[in-house]
């Protein structure tokens, strides 16, 4: 049975729109709707335990307005406290594997990296004469966005363990010392320097399709 | 993107995980191979299947 099926359930049985509706018959259908738009809204909770359960009591909140305080807010304790507990568990649930799903990250980017890069050593020798050797460095430019982009997508709580176990050992193994130790040692500075070296190739590649020397 | 692969993108959303996570993982899968998309499968599948008893298991 999914989470979502689950939980739909259990938010069924807090706001049914047909018993709200018979039981308080006065109820405009306006308001009906607003609560509707709110379940909606609680619904969405479900494919985002951690992130947006008290924005959507806060909306619930604000769309039924005085049918919020006849009906509504007899369960909103305990709907907190629950919705507070799930989002804690989703958290201590992502952290208890995140050893693991950190490691694959790190064989994932070794894959992409290689494969970009099959020869590492000569492209950041090309790389770090982008200025003198243009011709040979703008040929790298799709790959360093690529690189660079999943630098920057990175998760902060993979990055120190992918650059130790993938990065500086790939950046040793082709005689890049001095790259290496920036990345052990300052994490931060060796990405920014990655997106530099990625957006002055394609400044450079730009600089060079306007006067035609490539297409 | 096969089935598997769609599957994946689909747990990824769906798995307790943070948002920059979500959006890396989506990026990476695409270069993912059948085992890499496999084990990432098991485990966002066992942390699903624990949120789910957390949700059954609360008031």
């Amino acid at each position: 049975m999914s989470i979502v099926y689950k939980l739909t359930k259990k938010i069924m049985l807090l706001f049914d729109m047909d018993d709200l509706r018979a039981t308080g018959g006065r109820l405009a259908d306006a308001t009906g709707d607003a609560l509707a738009g709110a379940r909606d809204t609680l619904v969405d909770v479900i494919d985002d335990p951690q992130g947006v359960a008290s924005d959507a009591l806060d909306s619930l909140s604000q769309n039924v307005g005085g049918l919020y305080d006849s009906y509504v807010s007899p369960f909103i304790p305990d709907t907190v406290e629950n919705i507070t507990h799930i989002r804690r568990e989703a958290t201590r649930i992502g952290l208890e594997s995140e050893p693991e799903r950190a490691g694959l990250f790190g064989e994932v980017f070794e894959m992409v990296f290689k494969r970009l890069f099959p020869d590492a050593s000569e492209a950041y020798d090309v790389i770090r004469n982008v200025f003198t050797n243009p011709r040979e460095s703008w040929e790298f430019e799709n790959e360093f966005e690529v690189v660079t982009a999943i630098f920057g997508l990175m998760p902060e709580s993979f990055q120190a363990f992918v650059l130790e176990n993938t990065i500086v050992p790939l950046l040793r193994r082709v005689g890049l010392d001095e790259l290496a130790d920036l990345a052990s040692t300052n994490p931060d500075e060796f990405i920014n320097r990655l997106r530099t070296m990625e957006s002055d190739i394609a400044g450079l590649y730009t600089g060079l399709r306007t006067f035609g020397v490539v297409r | 993107m096969d089935n598997k692969k769609d599957y994946l993108s689909r747990l990824i959303q769906l798995a307790p995980l943070r948002a920059e996570e979500r959006t890396a993982w989506s990026f990476m899968l695409p270069f993912m191979d059948d085992a890499q998309v496999e084990k990432l499968t098991k485990i966002l599948e066992a942390d699903t299947q624990k949120m789910a008893d957390v949700i059954s298991n609360s008031k």
